[in-house]
């Protein structure tokens, strides 16, 4: 009986392990697209271009909860600083994948790449 | 309850929240939030191990809120505690049937059951449902944390405290 419970458990680990090691493996490589959204707390407070060249632009999101200010400069899109308590925010680094957003969660704030209008569309529909 | 159980049981509580503040001033390992190295999950281990559910139960308890007050960070409170009750309800059975050597597979499975419950956590919070592809993420350095943990607490076990 309890050797069949142990059996029974590292398989269950196992399991776990190779599906959490798939599952981050497709959610890193899948790159993002040309726009991103700021949500905060549920809401899109900001859209506009991944990328700027030139000037960084810098968008302040202040809510009851604190404040990020969030920078969009030639690389991509980052946390710039924040007054949540952990800053894992700031040190996340600037947006890559289409799936894993930047996320404050003390401050209910989402970075992500918006989907593009043609995004799940299909390609071309025949007549 | 007894004076020698009682006292047991704060000097747990108070490893734990050492461990737990301690924790909180080293760099994060891995800038995704929710990573974390989970060491006071040690003494939830030993806790399972050797009183009744319903003390292991009080001491975690004790350790969230009290955590909460060190950190000074509320809204960790909730996320910490939906993923303490979700690893609870998992290690707590296995933790009956499984021998002490065998710690690090509770552990294991209670750090996916933890991410689960944060991860619901964060989602209902934030009402951003994509915040689930978080979760492997975090399952997978859930596996390596609560591996380490349950091993260092098989050994407090079994070489420390047993003897």
């Amino acid at each position: 009986m309890r050797n069949k419970t142990v059996r029974a458990c590292i398989f269950a680990v196992l399991a776990v392990f190779l599906l959490a090691l798939a599952g981050t493996v497709l959610t890193l490589r899948r790159d993002g697209g040309e726009s991103i959204e700021i949500v905060s707390d549920g809401t899109v407070v900001y859209s506009g271009p991944a990328k700027a060249e030139g000037e960084p632009v810098y968008v302040p999101v202040q809510t009851e909860r604190g404040m990020n200010l969030v920078r969009i400069d030639a690389e991509g899109v980052c946390v710039e600083s924040a007054d949540c308590p952990g800053q894992e925010c700031v040190s996340s680094g600037y947006l890559k994948s289409a799936y894993l957003p930047v996320v404050c969660l003390p401050h209910r704030l989402v970075i992500r790449f918006a989907k593009t209008p043609g995004e799940g569309a299909p390609d071309a529909v025949s007549e | 309850m007894k004076t020698r159980k009682l006292t047991a049981m704060a000097l747990m509580t108070g490893a734990a929240l050492m461990i737990h503040y301690v924790e909180s001033l080293l760099p994060a390992l891995v800038p995704v939030p929710g990573v974390k190295p989970g060491l006071a999950n040690i003494v939830t281990l030993l806790a399972l191990y050797m009183f009744a559910p319903r003390d292991a139960l009080l001491i975690v308890a004790a350790r969230l809120i009290l955590g909460a007050f060190v950190g000074g960070s509320f809204s960790a409170l909730l996320y910490a505690a939906a993923g303490s009750a979700v690893s609870l309800a998992v290690m707590l059975p296995l933790s009956r049937v499984l021998p002490p050597r065998y710690m690090y597979l509770a552990s294991i499975l209670g750090a996916a059951g933890h991410n689960l419950g944060q991860i619901a956590v964060a989602v209902a919070v934030t009402r951003t449902p994509s915040l689930v592809v978080y979760l492997p993420v975090l399952t997978l350095s859930g596996c390596i944390a609560g591996a380490f943990t349950g091993f260092c607490a098989s050994f407090a076990y079994l070489r420390l405290i047993k003897k």
